[in-house]
């Protein structure tokens, strides 16, 4: 999006809101750049990381690893990765100032020759295991430029600079259940995600296990670029809770849950049959990546009782899936669910995907709306939906499946 | 003691590819007479009900009636290992399904029995005003021609001169034509004109058996069942039967 309105950002720097955004986002994440590199003496930056560490996938399997930390230490840290406590308190703006205020080294390696080679990845492995803030001392080749870099699926990336020496100084805090699948040498990376949710590690934290190829069996450990490892996890959490989701009762009656929150809004309709799923994403005009369409553009995604999803691979996808999973085993319960994304002009840059799966998290502790038909169902969620209904109606294939599909049930005689 | 042998790997696994399509978990029912199975699929839309007597294996030892229940993807996972012309061995080895395959070299997979629960399923009677036997290969066509545009499978046959396969969806519409001029169409009876509509969702799950079976008899009636009937190559058969879509 910034990238396409490049001209209207030239003629504008920063002054006239051109692009109809309440900030510009390009010098919001500028500011707190600068603010950060200019802290940084003798290329050396010492901090603790909550702990943090992106992947990138550009040039698999030759490929960055940027373990990131803020110029501070102690519990404070962990703010600036930890999406859990983000939802619902941080807004947009804030995400940016957080993630734009730490620092990313990278490292340039490959995802398997060097796991066992590589002090570094030793090192940085020992880093990532910790689920609390762990004090490190980085040296860089330079001093860092300030920058930012936004991505749908990844939090977004700041100031960076090669990397040369990484030292962990802190005592990293492990988890039993993370110390020893980590350990094991003989676990399969999917049971050892499975595993670790199980004992009620956070996903972000499997995540980052995942991609830093601390997961699976001994020779077949690498590492991950994080946009894959974040569509992994949520495809193995979730096909593991669908395992059990399909064995409980379906809902009795249709329910109605919703949450919003940077911009995004989520209506979740659960109706009462075996399990199945769709998605039906809306952008609104103005929001992200939707250039400069003037209608809504209208994404959707669907699997059938099965759990396999029909459409393109699609990390929002992924983690909506999660989040009602996570929901429909809170309930004990199963039932075809339909979500509908709306994505609104707040959501003016990305941030990743973790507010998407927090929101649907979040949307299940509410109590749900009863209504007594379909029509009055149609009416709550156009209340509090900007785009049309009854053009998502139309583009769902499970509402009209739901309307449409007779059972073989009912031509049993009894 | 349960012991059959299937003279093809291949078919027997188009046979499981249908199941696997349709369900988690399967069951067969195993007798003297031969090897039956009939489920619904977890939304009630759709029933396969599989039918393979006796004297269509090369083996077939059985005493009493046995059931072996099963999860489909993975017997279908082993079976993908199979050849055309290999033998299929399955027997009983305590709680374990014991599949072997017997080509050039033979190999043995053992799978756990799992406890499936028998549901009791009465028999349908279905008014099926159209009756038609079509050769498979141009079926499938027309379900792949439809699943190309939209999803939804228009079936219509307004007299004995042809039946017309649409496929409907916001894209667009596609249609085949298959009557009896084609060679494509060996016969079909209409006491009653009909036109009913199935979600391809789950029309495509029976696609495998179009390559096993050579012609597969189409049965149904306005706004109601679809009934499919494929017979397998040496003997028995294969029946799906698909709940209609309303207009």
């Amino acid at each position: 999006m910034i990238e396409s309105s490049r001209n209207i950002c030239v003629i504008c720097k920063g002054s006239r809101r051109l692009c109809g955004r309440p900030v510009c986002p390009i010098l919001l994440r500028f500011r707190e750049s600068v603010r950060v590199t200019m802290e940084i003496k003798n290329r050396v930056v010492y901090g603790a990381t909550p702990p943090s560490l992106v992947v990138g996938e550009r040039g698999y399997p030759r490929i960055s690893l940027f373990p990131a930390l803020p110029t501070l230490l102690g519990e404070e840290a962990k703010l600036y990765d930890n999406p859990e406590e983000w939802w619902g308190n941080l807004s947009l703006e804030d995400i940016i100032r957080l993630r734009a205020s730490m620092i990313y080294p990278s490292i340039k390696v490959h995802v398997k020759r060097d796991i066992r080679r590589s002090n570094v990845i030793d090192e940085i492995q020992w880093m990532i295991v910790s689920t609390k803030p762990v004090e490190s001392e980085i040296t860089l080749s330079r001093n860092p430029v300030p920058t930012l870099r936004f991505d749908e699926i990844i939090k977004p990336i700041g100031p960076s600079a090669p990397l040369t020496k990484l030292r962990v100084v802190g005592n990293p805090s492990v988890p039993k259940p993370v110390e020893r699948v980590v350990s094991s040498l003989d676990i399969r990376a999917r049971d050892a995600v499975i595993e670790l949710y199980k004992h009620g590690v956070s996903i972000y934290d499997i995540i980052r296990l995942f991609s830093a190829g601390a997961l699976g069996m001994h020779a077949n450990r690498r590492i991950v670029p994080t946009r894959w490892s974040i569509t992994a996890v949520d495809n193995i959490v979730g096909d593991y809770l669908l395992s059990k989701v399909k064995t409980f009762d379906r809902v009795d009656e249709v329910l109605l849950f919703h949450a919003e929150y940077l911009g995004n809004h989520f209506e979740i309709i659960l109706l009462p049959q075996s399990y199945s799923f769709e998605m039906i994403e809306v952008w609104l005009p103005g929001s992200v990546w939707t250039g400069r369409s003037k209608a809504p553009v209208i994404v959707e995604n669907y699997e059938l009782w099965d759990g396999r999803c029909r459409g393109p691979m699609d990390g929002g996808y992924y983690a909506i899936r999660t989040g009602i999973l996570e929901g429909l085993m809170g309930m004990r319960r199963q039932a075809t669910v339909v979500v509908v994304r709306e994505v609104r002009p707040e959501y003016f840059t990305p941030v990743g995907n973790w507010h998407i799966r927090e929101s649907i998290r979040r949307a299940f502790n509410v109590k749900p709306e009863k209504p007594s038909s379909f029509g009055e169902l149609l009416r709550i969620i156009s209340r509090r939906l900007k785009v049309d209904v009854g053009e998502i109606v139309s583009r769902s294939r499970i509402f009209r499946m739901w309307l449409c599909q007779e059972k073989l049930t009912k031509y049993i005689k009894p | 003691m349960v012991k059959f042998t299937y003279p093809d790997a291949k078919y027997f696994r188009g046979i499981i590819e249908v199941l696997a399509k349709t369900m988690d978990e399967a069951c067969f029912k195993v007798t003297p007479e031969g090897l039956k199975l009939r489920a619904l699929d977890p939304a009630h839309v759709s029933l396969v009900d599989l039918e393979i007597p006796s004297s269509a294996f090369v083996e077939y030892e059985c005493e009493e009636e046995y059931r072996l229940g099963f999860n489909t993807t993975m017997l279908l996972k082993l079976l993908k290992r199979g050849k055309r012309g290999d033998m299929l061995d399955i027997s009983v080895e305590e709680e374990y399904m014991v599949i072997e395959i017997r080509g050039p070299i033979t190999r043995r997979y053992k799978i756990r029995l799992l406890d499936v629960p028998e549901v009791e399923l009465p028999q349908m009677e279905l008014p099926f005003n159209v009756s038609a036997i079509v050769i498979s290969d141009p079926l499938k066509n027309a379900i792949k021609d439809a699943e190309a545009v939209g999803d939804t499978l228009e079936l219509e046959a307004k007299d004995e001169t042809a039946l017309v396969i649409r496929g409907k969806g916001e894209a667009g519409e596609t249609e085949t034509i298959i009557s009896q001029d084609s060679g494509a169409l060996i016969s079909l009876k209409v006491s009653e004109p009909s036109r009913a509509l199935y979600a391809l969702d789950y029309v495509k799950n029976v696609l495998a058996l179009t390559k096993i079976a050579e012609s597969v008899t189409v049965e149904f009636s306005t706004a109601m069942p679809l009934k499919l009937e494929f017979s397998l190559p040496s003997e028995g058969r294969v029946i799906y039967l698909l709940a209609p879509k309303e207009e």
